[in-house]
């Protein structure tokens, strides 16, 4: 699973470690802050030493799902293999599908659909919770996983954290995904804010100490028992790492495609820090193309780049390298015509629309092999959940077992 | 993000009764409730001081007149539409709303028909599907996917062509806004979301049916209506349950308990941006709070100038939380703020980044 030498990715990225990510952050302008903390304080965890795979018979035990969320056309991915080289060789080393089947959604309910394996209907800018558990849910309470073991990293601003988990009364917020959307932590005035103000000065031991006293005296007035503690320490914990990202390049990027650059970025980094067991990336630009088609196709050029890149870094870490799965799927693809500002719009009911084209890659699949029958973009998560020995109940798709090696 | 209202799934309350408006002498936690509800921020000194012991009625009666409380109105509209961010209406004719709303030479329907007319609008929704999809959705609450018929003919509306939607002739993209905007869906689905909104309870349909009635044949009665749920033993409960601070909001709260001051407009927003990216937005919330403590204007009291301790730990509490400290938490602050100059502020970090804080 080794990537040509002459692959014209940054060296820089081509190795992740959370040494290397550290060092980056205390390069960065929080350094001095940082430095209260400690390296030992930020990634102290009993939950984050080298992980056992979750199913005896896999050796997955990192899932990363990158959810291309802003309307995608298989033309412009597999139809143009020059336009994604990164995602062409995933496919080679993976099993790639041409037939998924999807619905045009809008694009909140296509991507909340993903990620629960039920095809549903949203408004474009509905901003609330699906009443539907969502793989982040399963795979949390049966697998008795933390908040930190499941992410979401998404592009598309406050609508998009809504995945994290829906209403449902059998999981809900307590099993949701850790979310972070990239453009809005990472935006230009949240950091000039905190350049403005200073950052955040560090507790020492003793003060930390008093403040956990004090949290604790509240939680125990609020009737709040251990689970409430071990959330608490969660979110400290994310904390610390939201502070470490601040300095760090993410909130450098720019230019098209940029938010989605920052999302699969933080993905990366995410992966580094906390190696979490699934990580959800929900990228969001590529819906340029209703005003502008080569916009749309420099997103999706820039998408497959930073796609590389993460892979990359997963090759180039020891403990990820033979343990990380990764699938990446459009939500819906586009029109077949341009519409009249040279843009693609997506309502037309092609098949453009409402078929895409997916990849699986991992030490668990079978290699270059390319499915040609209809599948289901709803099917991913049954699939995931299944990788992890988890099982999405009410999901309606079904679980792709032809990609198992 | 945080959901429109905190009422979704099967936790769902439904109020009990509508109709008897009760008595109410105003407390600090009713305070807090209206204030976060209809200025987007707890209440300033001034303000607790001369409101605290006066009646709901008083109360309403100067707020709804307020253009501070219709420019907080605006600003929730603009999120729900998702106006927000690089979107944001800054600098036009919307400016204007909170005033005429204010004097009531407006009303929220045809506000909202300014909204859907603004550029910011046309730049968030381009293009006829999109435009006409979120037009549908978010003005009269329909869902496209069972109407395609009718989103064909508002996009052949939209782009110029004579065509019949929602039941009247249309044939350009005004056209199809203002239609939308004044259908009795329109109405019917402003007067939910907007009842969800301030009482955070399933709309009921019973009684709502009469209140959708009157905001369709007479739009200028929504301000009546606004009286009404606010009076209504439905946002009573509302204010006895306690609602999860928006993240908006919480920085707005936050500027005002630590330092008595109205928190900027461009700070606000950089905040809430932030705060809106994380599904959790407790972690952020907690490193803001540490951020503001040492700010100019929010700078936390340094060991002698808060007294004696006990006495300001119990008016803290009462402050930020509504509530006198149990004894446990008595003992526990009090042995933090006789360790060292930094005691107050740790208790302000404490208070402010608890659970408890985080709703009015």
């Amino acid at each position: 699973m080794n990537f040509d030498p002459s692959d014209p990715v940054n060296p820089s990225l081509r190795s992740l470690s959370r040494r290397g990510l550290l060092r980056a952050s205390v390069a960065g302008s929080v350094a001095g802050c940082m430095a209260g903390l400690g390296a030992s304080d930020l990634f102290a965890s009993p939950r984050l030493g080298p992980r056992l795979p979750l199913r005896a018979d896999r050796k997955t035990k990192h899932v990363v799902l990158v959810m291309m969320s802003g309307g995608v056309r298989s033309r412009e991915t597999f139809g143009s293999p020059q336009q994604v080289p990164n995602l062409v060789r995933l496919a080679k080393e993976g099993v790639l599908y041409t037939r998924l089947r999807t619905a045009n959604l809008g694009h909140f309910g296509a991507s909340m659909s993903i990620v629960t394996g039920i095809s549903e209907a949203r408004g474009i800018r509905d901003n609330a919770r699906g009443p539907d558990p969502t793989l982040f849910e399963y795979v949390r309470k049966d697998l008795d996983l933390s908040p930190q073991d499941v992410w979401i990293a998404t592009a598309g601003g406050a609508q998009q954290v809504n995945y994290a988990y829906g209403l449902h009364a059998d999981y809900g917020p307590r099993y949701g995904a850790t979310t972070l959307d990239s453009d809005g932590v990472f935006n230009e005035e949240f950091k000039a804010l905190v350049r403005q103000f200073g950052a955040p000065r560090p507790f020492d031991d003793k003060s930390s100490k008093k403040v956990d006293a004090m949290r604790a005296a509240l939680r125990k007035a609020q009737g709040g028992g251990k689970v409430a503690a071990r959330e608490a320490e969660a979110k400290a914990r994310v904390e610390r790492y939201i502070l470490d990202e601040l300095g760090g390049g993410t909130s450098e990027l720019r230019g098209a495609g940029s938010s989605d650059a920052k999302a699969l970025r933080m993905a990366r980094n995410l992966l580094s820090v906390f190696r979490p067991r699934l990580i959800g990336v929900v990228l969001q630009d590529a819906d340029v193309a209703h005003g502008s088609f080569n916009s749309y196709s420099e997103v999706i050029r820039r998408n497959d780049a930073a796609i590389g890149e993460l892979v990359e870094a997963i090759r180039g870490d020891d403990e990820l390298r033979d343990s990380t799965s990764v699938f990446v799927v459009p939500e819906f693809g586009r029109d077949s015509d341009l519409n009249t500002r040279r843009g693609l719009d997506h309502g037309d009911g092609s098949d453009d629309l409402r078929f895409v084209s997916g990849v699986a890659w991992g030490p668990d699949f079978r290699r270059n092999v390319v499915i040609k029958d209809d599948r289901r973009t709803i099917d991913f998560t049954p699939t995931i959940a299944d990788l992890f020995g988890s099982k999405a109940r009410l999901a309606k798709g079904k679980v792709l077992r032809e990609i198992y090696a | 993000m945080q959901p429109y209202s905190d009422f979704q799934g099967s936790a769902s309350a439904t109020p009990s009764s509508l109709t008897a408006a009760p008595s109410v002498t105003l407390s600090a936690r009713w305070l807090r409730a209206l204030f976060h509800d209809l200025y987007g921020r707890v209440p300033l000194k001034r303000e607790r001081e001369a409101w605290l012991g006066k009646t709901l009625q008083e109360f309403l009666g100067v707020a709804l007149s307020d253009e501070a409380v219709w420019r907080h109105w605006l600003d929730e509209q603009l999120y729900y539409f998702m106006l927000i961010d690089r979107f944001e209406p800054v600098g036009t004719s919307l400016d204007k709303l909170p005033e005429r709303l204010s004097a009531r030479r407006i009303t929220p329907r045809d506000a909202l028909h300014r909204i859907a007319l603004s550029t910011s609008f046309e730049l968030r929704n381009p293009g006829a599907d999109t435009f006409v999809t979120v037009v549908m959705e978010q003005f009269c609450g329909m869902e496209v996917q069972r109407a395609t018929q009718e989103l064909k003919l508002g996009k052949a509306a939209y782009d110029g062509s004579a065509a019949k939607f929602l039941g009247s002739k249309a044939a350009s993209q005004s056209d199809v806004v203002q239609i939308a905007v004044r259908h009795k869906r329109g109405a019917r689905h402003l007067v939910v979301r907007e009842f969800e909104r301030l009482c955070r309870s399933r709309f009921p349909k019973k009684e709502g049916r009469a209140w959708a009635d009157a905001a369709w044949k007479k739009p200028a009665s929504m301000f009546d209506l606004y009286a009404e749920w606010l009076s209504s033993p439905a946002y009573a409960e509302r204010v006895e349950r306690g609602a999860p601070l928006s993240n908006r909001a919480w920085v707005r709260s936050v500027y005002v308990d630590l330092g008595d001051i109205a928190a900027p407009a461009d700070k606000v927003e950089a905040l809430r941006g932030a705060l809106d990216s994380l599904g959790d937005p407790a972690p952020l919330r907690s490193l803001i709070v540490r951020m503001l403590l040492d700010a100019d204007g929010t700078k936390a009291p340094r060991g002698p100038a808060i007294g004696e301790p006990g006495s300001w730990i119990e008016a803290t509490f009462v402050h930020l939380l509504g509530r006198k400290p149990t004894e446990g938490e008595l003992t526990e602050f009090l042995s933090v703020c006789r360790d060292g100059s930094d005691g107050p502020e740790l208790v302000l970090y404490a208070l402010l980044t608890s659970t408890e804080y985080q709703s009015a």
